[in-house]
């Protein structure tokens, strides 16, 4: 069954549509919310308002085809939303787990290179870093971040280019450094 | 490092990372207890815009035309200001917009002589008619002031859902800037005491865009103002400068505000 004749029965009143719909999404929208967060507990939190967020706005949706996307953009500006909030409350240098964390997402990383990335990917304030999970690893085209964000291609692509810019200039700058101080991040 | 490598890097660093991430079992209870549970239907609450909260609310009783114009789901946009977040230094509130929209554009003082005066966040609730808050957004005012004249410059994330007509309204006038299209206009008004109703006229004209119409619970009698504005979106973002009493200030003076910001 496609999305928009699920999303047909969800807005009838059959929420067996919003489970399969929640089965075909949720490790997606887990995996994205991670990425922007940094971490498992704050993924998890982010993918469940966005899903009941859906659920019960499922109405204004007027075209079903489009629900992923319409989830995502629920999720990010959630995500977002956190960010900012966490900033506020805690200092910059802990709010993302560093690895020893049972939630944090950089202990999979094996190399230092990787590690350096991961870390300058969270140094990027949440726009960008947002362009750059949909980019990379939800292989997104630019046209449809741009849907999904509500923003304009050029936003986007300026987005892009900006976190691109940031992530080379970190990598650059521990090129230098003796290994041990580069893997601390 | 060559732009190849990097993005191959990128790519995947980030697949790595959410390699064998699952959604947990246990998020789908969380996830239908919410629904189940959470914050029902509390009673419509009419939209009324009261002047004490001053030209924002009235900005955003117009956005509602939009909202209302361009979803059937969202009845309508509720802005409050965080006094917490308010800034009378410009570096302040440089640093605050660079964090939260670093791809707008402001500036301290106009040609004309205007100047910065104080910031301040927009929080904005999109609402369904049931008062369930479906999206929240911000956005940041910037007052600017000069003699006794008060301007409000709004920068905020365009809302796809928000049909913007006041930007291009039939009865304002436009021009481009660069490759920018601004609109100018001075609406008509009406405020009207907290238990008023419009007549069918003023619904009418309401309803074809040509005046706008606002509550006060400290009104005692119908009131008529003009707000003039000019606006234009960049790059994602939605930009107006208004203002209630615009003085001596013009049409022109109105475009040529616009462009020094544009072109910042």
């Amino acid at each position: 069954m496609t999305d928009e004749e699920l999303v047909l029965k969800m807005q009838r009143g059959d929420m067996q549509a919003f489970d399969t719909l929640y089965e075909r999404y949720k490790d997606d929208a887990y995996r994205v919310a991670c990425l922007i967060t940094g971490s498992r507990a704050d993924g998890e939190d982010l993918t469940q308002e966005a899903f009941v967020t859906a659920a019960r706005s499922i109405g204004s949706l007027k075209d079903g085809s489009k629900f992923r996307p319409w989830l995502l953009r629920t999720l990010t500006r959630a995500a977002w939303k956190y960010c900012r909030k966490a900033r506020r409350e805690t200092p910059v240098a802990s709010f993302f787990e560093t690895g020893e964390g049972e939630s944090a997402l950089v202990a999979v990383l094996r190399t230092d290179e990787q590690q350096q990335l991961y870390h300058a990917l969270q140094m990027l304030d949440e726009k960008r870093r947002t362009a750059v999970v949909l980019y990379y690893f939800d292989d997104l085209p630019v046209r449809e971040i741009a849907r999904t964000l509500g923003v304009t291609e050029g936003t986007v692509k300026s987005r892009l280019f900006s976190a691109r810019r940031h992530l080379r200039q970190a990598l650059t700058e521990n090129e230098g450094k003796p290994k041990e101080a580069a893997s601390n991040g | 490092m060559d732009e190849m490598k990097m993005e191959r890097m990128i790519r995947e660093t980030m697949k790595t990372c959410a390699k064998g991430l699952e959604a947990p079992d246990r998020l789908k209870t969380r996830i239908d207890f919410a629904i189940q549970s959470g914050e029902q239907t509390p009673a419509r609450r009419r939209m009324r815009w009261g002047k004490k909260l001053t030209a924002v609310c009235l900005v955003a009783a117009l956005a509602v035309t939009g909202a209302v114009a361009g979803s059937g789901a969202i009845s309508g946009w509720y802005t409050s200001s965080r006094l917490a977040d308010e800034w009378n230094d410009f570096s302040k509130t440089a640093e605050y917009m660079q964090e939260y929209m670093s791809d707008a554009k402001y500036i301290e003082s106009f040609s004309n002589g205007f100047v910065f005066e104080k910031g301040y966040e927009q929080s904005v609730d999109k609402r369904d008619e049931n008062n369930n808050t479906i999206e929240t957004f911000t956005g940041i005012d910037l007052t600017y002031k000069k003699d006794d004249v008060n301007l409000i410059f709004g920068v905020e994330p365009v809302q796809e859902d928000a049909a913007y007509a006041v930007n291009d309204s039939e009865y304002g006038t436009n021009r481009m800037i660069g490759d920018v299209k601004v609109h100018y206009y001075a609406m008509p008004m009406i405020v009207l005491p907290a238990d008023a109703e419009p007549t069918a006229e003023e619904q009418a004209a309401f309803d074809r865009g040509e005046i706008n119409i606002a509550w006060d619970g400290a009104n005692t009698e119908r009131e008529d103002i003009t707000w003039h504005s000019v606006s234009w979106i960049e790059d994602g973002i939605s930009y107006r400068i208004s203002t209630f009493d615009p003085g001596d200030l013009t049409e022109n003076d109105f475009f040529q505000m616009a462009q020094e910001v544009i072109e910042s």
